[in-house]
């Protein structure tokens, strides 16, 4: 392995051309503010998500590897956001790097891999940038709870970027920016995932657990690393608010989308007005004017 | 006393598991790629996971089982169906034993084996995901929820669902393709699992 850092390619996944828009903006948005402007991988496929483990085991290796072959083949090192592609490109790149049987397995696919690209989450990436010295618009007020979900913090042995019960990177990363980061409990709770879709009624429990969990301290908003945390939590917590008999509701925003505000992008640009539970009110707890709502 | 209690037990579950086939936790531990047989029955899976009170045998009762030799039982539980893989038990075990991959490797010869699915709509979801993957080499968000909504009859519930989230700009309808897509198709059904290292 060389010490030599490659350029890095951000790997969006699929979440972030649709669902999760807001992410791939505000991620572009904050690196730009950070003089590291990056380009995307090309032409990544679907890393697999939660569906190719679950159904086809040889699926579950091969949709993530071509991805780190392309990375390889194009010279560069992959930069993830959503926390299940990071998790997912991580554990392959750990078991391709770390077998050589199953490295001929995956070349007889077609997958030309030596195991020599380093998968980066953007959290990490922000932890050393030396945020705080560029905070332009400090966040001084904003009480935020950092939540993780599952995936991007596990496992350790296999590309978790922290420690998988208590984690601190985000709130490093917040607490850089200004913001007043809570101390709450539901940090690494899971919030249901894909099973929000087949079987709402379990899902939605464990979600009401985190919202409740972030009204007891008192958050103002929660910040999510994973597009899926983020539209379980956006779409369905008026129903849950209903249901457990919330008084308030409480804007789900992308970590980028605050540390983007904090380095002074223009907040038009980050996608506030995309979301389900109205998240102008981050800005308006930050003294941005608002850009204007459809 | 602990003698006694797992004697009962395995009376018990034999009782109403009828088969025992004492070769498959080995040939679970080929599939998954894990150490089924370290599990010495802490329960701690059982008491991290998040979803234990929607399954009708707890993770560890699983592995369990599979050490029994209790296939049927296993095979016809919705445990491996409500398993998401959060991975918490695979942070938490003392033996290091990764539950969701055990549960993967269930699942799997569940429908290899042609055997009724206890989750059938669990099942669609994810088969509606990997289509679209299939199709363009990535996951398309809007095509996969249609396509499991009319196969669910529940169009008309998650209509409204789909028309909020597209007033928001936050379903794209455009398909965004992978330019290779036969080196994604490729990949489908290749057998490769990640234990053979």
């Amino acid at each position: 392995m060389n010490a030599e850092r490659r350029p890095l390619a951000l790997y969006p996944g699929c979440s972030l051309l649709s669902t999760g828009v807001m992410y791939r903006l505000s991620v572009h948005e904050t690196l730009r503010a950070l003089g590291i402007p990056v380009r995307e991988l090309a032409d990544w496929n679907c890393c697999g998500a939660t569906s190719a483990h679950y159904l086809d085991a040889g699926l579950a290796l091969l949709l993530p590897a071509r991805n780190l072959a392309l990375a390889e083949a194009q010279g560069v090192d992959i930069l993830t956001a959503c926390a299940a592609c990071h998790h997912h490109l991580a554990r392959a790149h750990h078991a391709l790097a770390h077998s050589e049987s199953l490295g001929r397995s995956v070349e007889e696919h077609g997958i030309d891999y030596r195991g020599d690209v380093r998968v980066q989450h953007v959290l990490t990436l922000l932890d050393d940038a030396g945020l705080a010295a560029r905070v332009r618009r400090p966040l001084t007020g904003l009480r935020v709870a950092c939540y993780y979900g599952c995936l991007l913090v596990r496992i350790p042995r296999a590309g978790g970027i922290d420690d998988p019960d208590a984690p601190s990177v985000m709130e490093r990363v917040l607490r850089a920016c200004g913001a007043d980061v809570v101390a709450w409990q539901a940090g690494t709770w899971c919030c249901g995932a894909g099973l929000a879709v087949a079987e709402p009624d379990v899902a939605q429990g464990l979600m009401a657990d985190i919202l409740a969990e972030a009204h007891r301290v008192g958050a103002d908003c929660i910040a999510a690393v994973c597009p899926l945390c983020q539209l379980n939590l956006d779409l369905h917590q008026a129903a849950i608010a209903l249901h457990r008999g919330f008084r308030r509701m409480l804007p789900v925003v992308f970590v980028t989308q605050l540390t983007a505000l904090a380095l002074g992008a223009d907040p038009r640009r980050l996608g506030f007005d995309r979301h389900l539970v109205d998240a102008l009110p981050v800005l308006a707890a930050v003294e941005v004017v608002a850009g204007g709502r459809r | 006393m602990a003698a006694v209690s797992i004697h009962h037990e395995v009376e018990a579950i034999h009782h109403e598991a009828g088969a025992v086939d004492p070769g498959w936790v080995r040939r679970i531990e080929a599939t998954s790629g894990e150490p089924v047989r370290l599990c010495f029955g802490c329960g701690v899976c059982s008491g991290s996971c998040p979803l234990a009170s929607a399954m009708d045998l707890l993770p560890g009762r699983v592995l369990r089982a599979i050490q029994l030799g209790l296939r049927d039982r296993v095979l016809q539980a919705v445990t491996p169906w409500v398993c998401i893989g959060c991975e918490t038990c695979a942070v938490r075990c003392p033996n290091g034993i990764d539950v969701a991959r055990v549960m993967d490797a269930v699942r799997q010869e569940v429908l290899a084996l042609e055997r009724p699915v206890p989750m059938p709509g669990v099942y669609r979801f994810h088969r509606w995901f990997l289509r679209t993957v299939w199709l363009l080499g990535r996951a398309h968000e809007a095509a996969l929820s249609a396509g499991y909504a009319l196969q669910q009859g529940r169009l008309r519930r998650d209509l409204p669902t789909g028309l909020r989230l597209m007033r928001r700009r936050r379903l794209a309808l455009w398909p965004h393709a992978v330019r290779r897509r036969g080196e994604v198709r490729r990949l489908f059904g290749a057998g490769i699992r990640e234990h053979e290292r």
